[in-house]
Protein backbone atom coordinates (compact mmCIF):
# COMPACT_ATOMS: atom_id res chain seq x y z
CA UNK A 1 0.00 0.00 0.00
CA UNK A 2 2.63 2.56 1.29
CA UNK A 3 4.79 1.87 -2.12
CA UNK A 4 2.29 1.82 -4.04
CA UNK A 5 1.57 5.73 -3.03
CA UNK A 6 5.06 6.43 -2.87
CA UNK A 7 6.36 4.74 -6.14
CA UNK A 8 2.55 6.28 -7.76
CA UNK A 9 3.76 9.57 -6.02
CA UNK A 10 7.45 10.10 -6.59
CA UNK A 11 7.06 10.41 -11.04
CA UNK A 12 4.36 12.87 -10.27
CA UNK A 13 6.79 15.01 -8.54
CA UNK A 14 10.01 14.60 -10.29
CA UNK A 15 7.71 15.38 -13.57
CA UNK A 16 6.58 18.48 -12.06
CA UNK A 17 9.99 19.55 -10.86
CA UNK A 18 11.58 19.12 -14.60
CA UNK A 19 8.72 20.99 -16.29
CA UNK A 20 8.93 24.27 -13.70
CA UNK A 21 13.19 24.07 -14.31
CA UNK A 22 12.73 23.88 -18.17
CA UNK A 23 10.07 26.07 -18.18
CA UNK A 24 12.92 28.55 -16.52
CA UNK A 25 15.52 27.75 -18.80
CA UNK A 26 13.59 28.39 -21.89
CA UNK A 27 12.29 31.67 -20.41
CA UNK A 28 15.46 32.67 -20.08
CA UNK A 29 16.91 31.24 -23.28
CA UNK A 30 14.22 33.27 -24.86
CA UNK A 31 15.12 36.26 -23.37
CA UNK A 32 18.77 36.07 -23.97
CA UNK A 33 17.94 35.09 -27.90
CA UNK A 34 15.77 38.36 -28.04
CA UNK A 35 18.28 40.31 -26.82
CA UNK A 36 21.03 39.15 -29.17
CA UNK A 37 17.91 39.69 -31.96
CA UNK A 38 17.49 43.08 -30.70
CA UNK A 39 21.12 43.89 -31.18
CA UNK A 40 21.70 41.95 -34.49
CA UNK A 41 18.30 44.27 -35.94
CA UNK A 42 20.25 47.18 -34.36
CA UNK A 43 23.54 46.76 -35.85
CA UNK A 44 22.67 45.20 -39.46
CA UNK A 45 19.50 46.77 -40.14
CA UNK A 46 18.64 49.46 -37.99
CA UNK A 47 21.79 51.69 -38.91
CA UNK A 48 22.35 50.56 -42.50
CA UNK A 49 18.46 51.00 -43.41
CA UNK A 50 18.12 54.53 -41.38
CA UNK A 51 21.44 55.84 -42.63
CA UNK A 52 22.12 57.33 -39.51
CA UNK A 53 25.56 58.76 -38.87
CA UNK A 54 27.86 56.99 -35.80
CA UNK A 55 27.94 60.07 -34.32
CA UNK A 56 24.48 59.81 -33.55
CA UNK A 57 24.19 56.45 -32.81
CA UNK A 58 26.95 53.82 -32.63
CA UNK A 59 26.46 50.30 -33.36
CA UNK A 60 26.58 48.06 -30.93
CA UNK A 61 29.83 46.81 -32.57
CA UNK A 62 31.42 50.35 -32.21
CA UNK A 63 30.47 50.62 -28.37
CA UNK A 64 32.39 47.66 -27.63
CA UNK A 65 34.96 48.22 -29.37
CA UNK A 66 34.38 51.75 -26.93
CA UNK A 67 34.82 49.22 -24.00
CA UNK A 68 37.41 47.58 -24.91
CA UNK A 69 39.59 50.10 -25.58
CA UNK A 70 38.49 51.77 -22.38
CA UNK A 71 39.84 48.53 -20.78
CA UNK A 72 43.27 48.57 -21.94
CA UNK A 73 43.96 52.10 -22.32
CA UNK A 74 43.26 51.98 -18.23
CA UNK A 75 40.43 54.44 -18.08
CA UNK A 76 37.32 52.72 -17.79
CA UNK A 77 37.71 50.72 -14.53
CA UNK A 78 39.48 53.53 -12.42
CA UNK A 79 36.62 55.68 -13.43
CA UNK A 80 34.18 52.86 -12.95
CA UNK A 81 35.82 52.63 -8.78
CA UNK A 82 36.13 56.18 -8.36
CA UNK A 83 31.93 56.22 -9.13
CA UNK A 84 31.16 53.33 -7.56
CA UNK A 85 33.37 54.63 -4.25
CA UNK A 86 30.63 58.31 -4.17
CA UNK A 87 27.80 56.01 -4.54
CA UNK A 88 28.61 53.82 -1.95
CA UNK A 89 29.96 55.90 0.73
CA UNK A 90 27.26 58.36 -0.10
CA UNK A 91 24.45 55.36 0.39
CA UNK A 92 25.73 54.04 3.42
CA UNK A 93 25.89 57.20 5.17
CA UNK A 94 22.74 59.04 4.33
CA UNK A 95 20.71 55.83 4.46
CA UNK A 96 22.35 55.11 8.36
CA UNK A 97 21.43 59.14 9.09
CA UNK A 98 17.87 58.43 7.69
CA UNK A 99 17.38 55.41 9.88
CA UNK A 100 18.85 57.17 12.79
CA UNK A 101 16.48 60.40 12.21
CA UNK A 102 13.75 58.07 11.77
CA UNK A 103 13.73 56.01 15.15
CA UNK A 104 13.27 59.32 17.32
CA UNK A 105 11.09 61.25 14.87
CA UNK A 106 8.76 58.33 15.00
CA UNK A 107 9.05 57.39 18.60
CA UNK A 108 8.67 60.68 20.30
CA UNK A 109 5.98 63.09 19.03
CA UNK A 110 8.00 66.11 20.10
CA UNK A 111 10.72 65.40 17.72
CA UNK A 112 8.94 64.57 15.14
CA UNK A 113 6.87 68.26 15.49
CA UNK A 114 10.13 69.94 15.86
CA UNK A 115 12.05 68.40 13.30
CA UNK A 116 9.31 67.89 10.32
CA UNK A 117 9.06 71.18 8.80
CA UNK A 118 12.94 70.88 8.06
CA UNK A 119 12.57 67.80 6.41
CA UNK A 120 9.74 69.00 4.47
CA UNK A 121 11.59 71.98 3.33
CA UNK A 122 14.80 69.45 2.39
CA UNK A 123 12.38 66.89 0.59
CA UNK A 124 10.92 69.67 -1.54
CA UNK A 125 14.40 70.92 -2.69
CA UNK A 126 14.99 69.08 -6.12
CA UNK A 127 18.60 67.61 -4.67
CA UNK A 128 19.58 67.81 -8.16
CA UNK A 129 19.21 71.67 -8.70
CA UNK A 130 21.90 72.47 -5.73
CA UNK A 131 24.27 69.87 -6.96
CA UNK A 132 26.62 73.02 -8.06
CA UNK A 133 26.26 74.35 -4.87
CA UNK A 134 27.76 71.40 -3.75
CA UNK A 135 30.64 71.61 -5.95
CA UNK A 136 31.19 74.86 -4.74
CA UNK A 137 31.34 74.54 -1.49
CA UNK A 138 33.11 71.07 -0.93
CA UNK A 139 35.23 70.97 -4.41
CA UNK A 140 35.55 68.99 -7.09
CA UNK A 141 36.68 65.69 -5.14
CA UNK A 142 34.58 63.33 -3.31
CA UNK A 143 33.27 65.13 -0.71
CA UNK A 144 30.81 66.79 -2.52
CA UNK A 145 29.88 63.56 -4.29
CA UNK A 146 29.33 62.19 -1.33
CA UNK A 147 27.20 64.54 0.10
CA UNK A 148 24.92 64.74 -2.72
CA UNK A 149 24.79 61.00 -3.37
CA UNK A 150 23.88 60.95 0.68
CA UNK A 151 21.79 63.27 0.72
CA UNK A 152 19.27 62.30 -2.32
CA UNK A 153 19.75 58.23 -0.17
CA UNK A 154 18.77 60.17 2.72
CA UNK A 155 15.00 60.67 1.99
CA UNK A 156 13.45 57.23 1.28
CA UNK A 157 15.13 55.25 3.63
CA UNK A 158 14.32 58.23 6.46
CA UNK A 159 10.51 58.43 5.06
CA UNK A 160 10.21 54.19 4.68
CA UNK A 161 11.70 53.90 8.34
CA UNK A 162 9.00 56.23 10.21
CA UNK A 163 6.34 54.96 8.64
CA UNK A 164 8.10 51.31 9.29
CA UNK A 165 8.15 52.03 12.49
CA UNK A 166 5.03 53.38 12.86
CA UNK A 167 3.32 50.21 11.46
CA UNK A 168 2.91 48.63 14.61
CA UNK A 169 -1.13 47.14 14.82
CA UNK A 170 -2.98 47.84 17.52
CA UNK A 171 -3.30 44.75 19.16
CA UNK A 172 0.66 44.03 18.81
CA UNK A 173 1.01 47.05 20.95
CA UNK A 174 -1.51 45.52 23.66
CA UNK A 175 0.42 42.38 23.64
CA UNK A 176 3.26 44.29 25.06
CA UNK A 177 1.05 46.60 27.09
CA UNK A 178 -0.44 43.48 29.04
CA UNK A 179 3.26 42.34 29.63
CA UNK A 180 4.05 45.81 31.16
CA UNK A 181 7.26 46.04 28.96
CA UNK A 182 9.13 48.78 28.79
CA UNK A 183 9.29 51.58 26.22
CA UNK A 184 13.33 50.22 24.93
CA UNK A 185 11.31 46.29 24.93
CA UNK A 186 8.78 47.13 22.46
CA UNK A 187 11.54 49.19 20.21
CA UNK A 188 13.62 46.06 20.44
CA UNK A 189 11.36 43.12 20.46
CA UNK A 190 8.24 44.65 18.55
CA UNK A 191 9.08 48.60 16.85
CA UNK A 192 12.70 47.71 15.04
CA UNK A 193 11.75 44.15 13.30
CA UNK A 194 8.35 45.42 12.47
CA UNK A 195 9.71 48.09 10.45
CA UNK A 196 11.92 45.83 8.76
CA UNK A 197 10.28 45.11 5.11
CA UNK A 198 9.48 49.14 4.99
CA UNK A 199 13.36 49.82 5.63
CA UNK A 200 14.43 47.17 2.80
CA UNK A 201 11.89 48.80 0.68
CA UNK A 202 13.68 52.58 1.50
CA UNK A 203 17.13 50.80 0.74
CA UNK A 204 16.02 49.69 -2.66
CA UNK A 205 14.72 53.18 -3.42
CA UNK A 206 17.42 54.89 -2.06
CA UNK A 207 20.25 52.50 -3.70
CA UNK A 208 19.30 53.13 -7.15
CA UNK A 209 18.88 56.81 -6.32
CA UNK A 210 22.33 56.99 -5.18
CA UNK A 211 23.89 56.34 -8.44
CA UNK A 212 21.81 59.19 -10.16
CA UNK A 213 23.20 61.20 -7.51
CA UNK A 214 26.60 60.36 -7.79
CA UNK A 215 26.55 60.92 -11.61
CA UNK A 216 24.29 64.16 -11.39
CA UNK A 217 27.17 65.42 -9.08
CA UNK A 218 29.82 64.24 -11.57
CA UNK A 219 28.46 66.65 -14.11
CA UNK A 220 28.02 69.28 -12.73
CA UNK A 221 31.84 69.21 -11.34
CA UNK A 222 34.58 66.55 -11.45
CA UNK A 223 37.83 65.79 -13.11
CA UNK A 224 37.11 61.76 -12.38
CA UNK A 225 34.02 58.72 -12.27
CA UNK A 226 32.13 57.81 -15.20
CA UNK A 227 29.82 61.17 -15.33
CA UNK A 228 32.56 62.85 -15.95
CA UNK A 229 34.10 60.58 -18.48
CA UNK A 230 30.42 60.27 -20.17
CA UNK A 231 30.69 64.54 -20.27
CA UNK A 232 33.75 64.62 -22.01
CA UNK A 233 32.92 61.95 -24.32
CA UNK A 234 29.87 64.26 -25.41
CA UNK A 235 31.83 66.74 -25.90
CA UNK A 236 34.01 64.91 -28.26
CA UNK A 237 31.02 63.85 -30.11
CA UNK A 238 32.36 60.19 -28.91
CA UNK A 239 28.89 58.41 -28.71
CA UNK A 240 30.27 54.87 -28.31
CA UNK A 241 32.23 56.25 -25.39
CA UNK A 242 28.58 57.92 -23.98
CA UNK A 243 27.18 54.89 -24.40
CA UNK A 244 30.11 52.90 -22.51
CA UNK A 245 30.05 54.84 -20.05
CA UNK A 246 25.96 54.50 -19.12
CA UNK A 247 26.18 50.63 -19.91
CA UNK A 248 29.19 50.99 -16.55
CA UNK A 249 26.46 52.62 -14.87
CA UNK A 250 23.93 50.25 -15.34
CA UNK A 251 25.97 47.70 -14.63
CA UNK A 252 27.14 49.20 -10.80
CA UNK A 253 23.06 50.50 -10.43
CA UNK A 254 21.96 46.64 -11.34
CA UNK A 255 24.68 44.96 -8.98
CA UNK A 256 24.05 47.07 -6.14
CA UNK A 257 20.47 47.09 -6.38
CA UNK A 258 20.21 43.06 -6.53
CA UNK A 259 22.54 43.33 -3.12
CA UNK A 260 20.42 45.20 -1.32
CA UNK A 261 17.37 42.98 -2.37
CA UNK A 262 19.51 39.53 -1.51
CA UNK A 263 20.50 41.44 1.94
CA UNK A 264 16.55 42.37 2.26
CA UNK A 265 15.36 39.10 1.54
CA UNK A 266 18.04 37.44 4.47
CA UNK A 267 17.40 40.22 6.75
CA UNK A 268 13.63 40.32 6.59
CA UNK A 269 13.50 36.54 5.92
CA UNK A 270 9.41 36.18 7.01
CA UNK A 271 8.17 38.70 4.92
CA UNK A 272 7.77 36.42 1.78
CA UNK A 273 6.06 33.71 3.94
CA UNK A 274 3.75 36.29 4.68
CA UNK A 275 2.67 37.42 1.59
CA UNK A 276 1.99 33.82 0.80
CA UNK B 1 -27.02 41.40 42.00
CA UNK B 2 -25.53 39.55 39.07
CA UNK B 3 -23.06 38.17 41.28
CA UNK B 4 -22.35 34.12 40.89
CA UNK B 5 -22.98 32.29 43.75
CA UNK B 6 -20.59 30.10 44.90
CA UNK B 7 -19.45 30.58 48.32
CA UNK B 8 -15.49 30.59 47.18
CA UNK B 9 -14.52 34.18 47.75
CA UNK B 10 -14.57 36.42 44.78
CA UNK B 11 -11.49 36.46 42.78
CA UNK B 12 -12.25 38.91 39.93
CA UNK B 13 -15.15 42.04 41.30
CA UNK B 14 -16.72 44.37 39.19
CA UNK B 15 -18.67 46.88 40.90
CA UNK B 16 -21.01 49.38 39.47
CA UNK B 17 -18.23 49.64 36.61
CA UNK B 18 -19.40 51.97 33.87
CA UNK B 19 -16.76 52.59 30.85
CA UNK B 20 -17.51 55.57 28.33
CA UNK B 21 -15.35 56.25 25.28
CA UNK B 22 -15.32 59.59 23.64
CA UNK B 23 -15.12 59.59 20.70
CA UNK B 24 -13.20 61.36 17.54
CA UNK B 25 -16.64 63.78 16.84
CA UNK B 26 -16.72 64.46 20.22
CA UNK B 27 -19.72 62.56 21.09
CA UNK B 28 -19.44 60.05 24.20
CA UNK B 29 -20.05 56.24 23.72
CA UNK B 30 -21.29 54.48 27.32
CA UNK B 31 -19.60 51.16 26.32
CA UNK B 32 -20.33 49.37 29.59
CA UNK B 33 -22.86 50.66 32.48
CA UNK B 34 -23.24 49.90 35.45
CA UNK B 35 -21.71 46.38 35.04
CA UNK B 36 -21.12 44.16 38.33
CA UNK B 37 -20.10 40.93 38.11
CA UNK B 38 -18.38 38.25 40.23
CA UNK B 39 -15.86 35.67 39.20
CA UNK B 40 -14.57 33.22 41.70
CA UNK B 41 -11.49 31.88 41.41
CA UNK B 42 -10.95 28.73 38.77
CA UNK B 43 -13.88 29.12 37.08
CA UNK B 44 -14.59 29.54 33.34
CA UNK B 45 -16.34 32.44 32.48
CA UNK B 46 -17.51 33.32 28.84
CA UNK B 47 -19.26 36.56 28.24
CA UNK B 48 -21.56 36.35 25.28
CA UNK B 49 -23.21 39.27 23.82
CA UNK B 50 -23.95 40.95 20.04
CA UNK B 51 -21.29 42.95 18.68
CA UNK B 52 -20.57 46.46 20.37
CA UNK B 53 -21.85 45.35 23.51
CA UNK B 54 -18.96 46.31 25.25
CA UNK B 55 -17.58 42.19 25.73
CA UNK B 56 -14.05 42.99 24.54
CA UNK B 57 -14.07 46.44 26.93
CA UNK B 58 -15.15 44.43 29.61
CA UNK B 59 -11.97 41.96 29.46
CA UNK B 60 -9.99 45.20 28.73
CA UNK B 61 -10.81 46.31 31.96
CA UNK B 62 -9.91 43.47 34.08
CA UNK B 63 -6.97 42.96 31.92
CA UNK B 64 -5.73 46.74 32.78
CA UNK B 65 -5.12 47.80 29.40
CA UNK B 66 -7.96 50.77 29.71
CA UNK B 67 -9.02 52.86 32.61
CA UNK B 68 -12.87 52.65 33.98
CA UNK B 69 -14.76 55.76 33.88
CA UNK B 70 -15.97 54.68 37.29
CA UNK B 71 -16.99 51.69 40.07
CA UNK B 72 -14.55 49.39 41.07
CA UNK B 73 -12.26 46.54 39.00
CA UNK B 74 -11.09 44.07 41.73
CA UNK B 75 -8.60 41.43 40.75
CA UNK B 76 -7.40 39.18 43.84
CA UNK B 77 -8.91 41.72 46.13
CA UNK B 78 -7.05 44.64 44.45
CA UNK B 79 -7.82 47.25 42.68
CA UNK B 80 -6.13 47.00 38.28
CA UNK B 81 -4.38 50.22 37.83
CA UNK B 82 -2.52 48.79 35.14
CA UNK B 83 -1.55 45.10 33.86
CA UNK B 84 0.09 42.78 36.07
CA UNK B 85 2.12 39.56 35.69
CA UNK B 86 -1.17 37.63 37.19
CA UNK B 87 -2.73 38.28 33.69
CA UNK B 88 -2.62 36.37 30.38
CA UNK B 89 -4.36 37.34 27.50
CA UNK B 90 -5.33 35.86 23.60
CA UNK B 91 -6.24 38.09 21.43
CA UNK B 92 -8.93 37.89 17.98
CA UNK B 93 -6.15 37.38 16.32
CA UNK B 94 -2.90 35.11 16.70
CA UNK B 95 -0.79 38.62 17.10
CA UNK B 96 2.77 36.37 16.73
CA UNK B 97 5.61 38.21 15.86
CA UNK B 98 6.57 37.13 12.24
CA UNK B 99 10.03 37.20 12.94
CA UNK B 100 10.29 34.82 15.91
CA UNK B 101 9.95 30.96 15.71
CA UNK B 102 6.74 28.84 17.44
CA UNK B 103 9.43 29.01 20.33
CA UNK B 104 10.53 32.01 20.33
CA UNK B 105 7.15 33.36 20.38
CA UNK B 106 5.42 31.57 23.28
CA UNK B 107 8.54 32.28 25.14
CA UNK B 108 8.23 36.14 24.48
CA UNK B 109 7.28 36.82 28.42
CA UNK B 110 10.84 35.63 28.95
CA UNK B 111 12.49 38.47 27.13
CA UNK B 112 10.39 41.36 28.45
CA UNK B 113 11.57 39.78 31.92
CA UNK B 114 8.78 38.01 33.16
CA UNK B 115 10.74 35.01 33.86
CA UNK B 116 14.08 33.26 33.28
CA UNK B 117 14.58 31.94 29.89
CA UNK B 118 15.38 28.29 30.85
CA UNK B 119 11.74 28.49 32.64
CA UNK B 120 10.39 30.11 30.07
CA UNK B 121 11.85 27.57 27.40
CA UNK B 122 10.54 24.37 29.86
CA UNK B 123 7.12 25.45 30.27
CA UNK B 124 6.64 26.55 26.79
CA UNK B 125 7.76 23.43 25.81
CA UNK B 126 5.53 21.25 28.42
CA UNK B 127 2.35 23.74 26.77
CA UNK B 128 3.34 23.71 22.93
CA UNK B 129 3.19 19.68 23.89
CA UNK B 130 -0.11 19.68 25.18
CA UNK B 131 -1.48 21.75 22.39
CA UNK B 132 -0.34 19.27 19.89
CA UNK B 133 2.61 21.49 18.54
CA UNK B 134 5.55 18.68 19.62
CA UNK B 135 8.28 18.99 16.20
CA UNK B 136 6.85 22.46 15.34
CA UNK B 137 8.69 24.48 17.87
CA UNK B 138 11.90 25.93 15.01
CA UNK B 139 8.86 26.63 12.45
CA UNK B 140 7.96 30.30 12.26
CA UNK B 141 4.34 31.48 12.24
CA UNK B 142 4.51 32.00 8.31
CA UNK B 143 4.25 28.14 7.83
CA UNK B 144 1.54 27.37 9.96
CA UNK B 145 -2.23 27.21 9.88
CA UNK B 146 -4.24 30.05 11.53
CA UNK B 147 -5.77 27.22 14.26
CA UNK B 148 -1.70 26.51 14.84
CA UNK B 149 -1.02 30.03 15.73
CA UNK B 150 -3.95 30.27 17.95
CA UNK B 151 -2.62 27.78 19.85
CA UNK B 152 0.97 29.35 19.63
CA UNK B 153 -0.98 32.37 21.44
CA UNK B 154 -2.47 30.44 24.01
CA UNK B 155 0.79 29.16 24.78
CA UNK B 156 2.36 32.20 25.03
CA UNK B 157 -0.26 33.81 27.20
CA UNK B 158 0.33 30.64 29.81
CA UNK B 159 3.90 30.74 29.87
CA UNK B 160 4.47 33.46 32.65
CA UNK B 161 1.75 30.92 34.51
CA UNK B 162 -1.10 33.82 35.27
CA UNK B 163 -3.74 33.33 37.14
CA UNK B 164 -5.91 34.54 34.81
CA UNK B 165 -6.30 33.91 31.60
CA UNK B 166 -8.69 36.77 28.97
CA UNK B 167 -9.39 35.30 26.10
CA UNK B 168 -11.16 37.52 23.25
CA UNK B 169 -12.71 35.53 20.79
CA UNK B 170 -9.90 33.36 19.97
CA UNK B 171 -11.13 31.43 17.40
CA UNK B 172 -13.83 33.51 15.65
CA UNK B 173 -11.10 33.17 13.08
CA UNK B 174 -11.11 29.19 12.59
CA UNK B 175 -13.28 27.14 10.83
CA UNK B 176 -15.79 24.88 12.54
CA UNK B 177 -13.83 22.08 12.81
CA UNK B 178 -10.62 23.57 14.08
CA UNK B 179 -13.10 25.50 16.82
CA UNK B 180 -14.65 22.23 17.88
CA UNK B 181 -10.76 20.86 18.37
CA UNK B 182 -9.59 23.90 20.04
CA UNK B 183 -12.62 24.22 22.20
CA UNK B 184 -11.85 20.41 24.26
CA UNK B 185 -7.72 21.24 24.21
CA UNK B 186 -8.69 24.47 26.07
CA UNK B 187 -11.30 22.46 28.26
CA UNK B 188 -8.22 19.84 29.56
CA UNK B 189 -5.85 22.51 29.72
CA UNK B 190 -7.86 24.94 32.42
CA UNK B 191 -8.77 21.33 33.91
CA UNK B 192 -5.70 20.77 34.49
CA UNK B 193 -4.90 23.98 36.18
CA UNK B 194 -6.66 26.56 38.54
CA UNK B 195 -6.91 29.15 36.42
CA UNK B 196 -9.57 31.38 36.08
CA UNK B 197 -10.33 31.77 32.46
CA UNK B 198 -12.46 34.72 30.99
CA UNK B 199 -13.40 33.99 27.21
CA UNK B 200 -15.21 36.46 24.96
CA UNK B 201 -17.57 34.52 22.28
CA UNK B 202 -20.34 35.48 19.96
CA UNK B 203 -21.11 31.96 19.86
CA UNK B 204 -23.64 30.68 21.60
CA UNK B 205 -23.18 27.17 21.69
CA UNK B 206 -18.98 27.53 22.51
CA UNK B 207 -20.01 29.75 25.15
CA UNK B 208 -22.14 27.00 26.68
CA UNK B 209 -19.52 24.79 25.82
CA UNK B 210 -16.55 26.19 27.88
CA UNK B 211 -18.28 27.50 30.84
CA UNK B 212 -18.41 27.45 34.84
CA UNK B 213 -20.74 30.66 34.37
CA UNK B 214 -22.42 32.38 31.10
CA UNK B 215 -22.48 35.84 31.18
CA UNK B 216 -25.32 37.14 28.85
CA UNK B 217 -24.51 40.70 27.99
CA UNK B 218 -26.73 43.24 25.75
CA UNK B 219 -25.89 46.36 23.75
CA UNK B 220 -26.59 50.28 24.14
CA UNK B 221 -25.38 50.64 26.57
CA UNK B 222 -23.41 47.48 27.38
CA UNK B 223 -24.84 45.52 30.46
CA UNK B 224 -25.45 42.39 31.83
CA UNK B 225 -28.64 40.88 31.85
CA UNK B 226 -28.18 37.26 32.92
CA UNK B 227 -25.68 35.16 34.55
CA UNK B 228 -25.92 31.53 33.58
CA UNK B 229 -24.29 28.78 35.96
CA UNK B 230 -23.60 26.01 33.11
CA UNK B 231 -24.02 22.42 34.99
CA UNK B 232 -23.01 19.81 32.75
CA UNK B 233 -20.55 17.36 33.46
CA UNK B 234 -16.83 17.81 32.95
CA UNK B 235 -15.37 17.24 30.66
CA UNK B 236 -17.47 17.91 28.56
CA UNK B 237 -17.30 16.19 24.93
CA UNK B 238 -18.26 16.86 21.74
CA UNK B 239 -21.55 14.60 21.74
CA UNK B 240 -22.96 16.68 24.53
CA UNK B 241 -24.07 19.68 22.46
CA UNK B 242 -26.54 17.27 20.75
CA UNK B 243 -27.83 16.48 24.31
CA UNK B 244 -31.26 18.11 25.20
CA UNK B 245 -29.91 19.76 28.12
CA UNK B 246 -27.30 21.24 26.07
CA UNK B 247 -29.50 22.58 23.50
CA UNK B 248 -31.90 23.72 27.00
CA UNK B 249 -29.26 26.37 27.49
CA UNK B 250 -28.82 27.41 24.01
CA UNK B 251 -32.18 27.94 23.56
CA UNK B 252 -32.75 29.82 26.75
CA UNK B 253 -29.60 32.31 25.53
CA UNK B 254 -31.01 32.86 22.19
CA UNK B 255 -34.02 34.41 23.52
CA UNK B 256 -32.20 37.53 24.24
CA UNK B 257 -30.61 37.66 21.20
CA UNK B 258 -33.95 37.30 19.56
CA UNK B 259 -35.89 39.31 21.93
CA UNK B 260 -33.47 42.41 21.20
CA UNK B 261 -33.16 41.88 18.05
CA UNK B 262 -36.80 42.45 17.42
CA UNK B 263 -36.55 45.05 19.33
CA UNK B 264 -34.22 47.00 16.98
N1 LIG C 1 -11.16 53.00 21.93
C1 LIG C 1 -12.47 53.27 21.71
N2 LIG C 1 -12.85 54.52 21.35
C2 LIG C 1 -14.16 54.80 21.14
N3 LIG C 1 -15.14 53.90 21.23
C3 LIG C 1 -14.84 52.64 21.58
C4 LIG C 1 -13.48 52.25 21.82
N4 LIG C 1 -13.47 50.94 22.14
C5 LIG C 1 -14.75 50.54 22.08
N5 LIG C 1 -15.57 51.54 21.75
C6 LIG C 1 -17.04 51.45 21.64
O1 LIG C 1 -17.53 50.76 22.75
C7 LIG C 1 -18.52 49.83 22.35
C8 LIG C 1 -18.16 48.44 22.82
O2 LIG C 1 -17.00 48.01 22.10
P1 LIG C 1 -16.37 46.58 22.30
O3 LIG C 1 -15.20 46.50 21.40
O4 LIG C 1 -16.12 46.34 23.74
O5 LIG C 1 -17.52 45.63 21.79
P2 LIG C 1 -17.53 44.04 21.64
O6 LIG C 1 -18.65 43.52 22.44
O7 LIG C 1 -16.20 43.49 21.92
O8 LIG C 1 -17.90 43.87 20.11
P3 LIG C 1 -17.40 42.76 19.07
O9 LIG C 1 -18.18 41.52 19.34
O10 LIG C 1 -17.77 43.35 17.75
O11 LIG C 1 -15.94 42.59 19.25
C9 LIG C 1 -18.71 49.98 20.88
O12 LIG C 1 -19.83 50.80 20.64
C10 LIG C 1 -17.45 50.68 20.42
O13 LIG C 1 -17.72 51.52 19.34
MG1 LIG D 1 -14.64 42.60 20.70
Amino acid sequence: MTDQVSMAMRPAKTKRNRRLSSGFDRVTMLAIALFILFLAVWEWILIPATGVSPALLPRPSQIAVSLYQGAVQGYLLPNTFITLQEVLIGFVVGSALGFALAVPVAEWRAVERILSPYVVALQAIPKVAIAPLFVVWFGYGLSSKVLIVGLITFFPVFINTVAGLRSVAHEQRELFMIYNATRWQRFRYLTLPNSGSFVVAGLNVGVTLSVIGAVVAEFVGAQEGLGSLIVRAGFAMDTAGVFAGVLCLTVIAAILSATVQLLGRKIVFWANDLRR
Amino acid sequence: MNSIENGVSDFISLRHVTKSFETMSGDIVTALRDVSLQIPKGAFVTLLGPSGCGKSTLLRLIGGLIEKTSGDVLLGGKAVEKPTNQVGMVFQSPVLLPWRTVLENATLAADLGKLSRAEARETASRYIRLVGLEGFERKYPGELSGGMQQRVAICRALVHNPSVLLMDEPFAALDAMTRDHLQVELQSLWMAGDKTVVFVTHSISEAVFLADYMVVLAARPGRVVEVIKVDLPRPRTLDMVNSAEFGGYVSHVRGYFEAEERAA
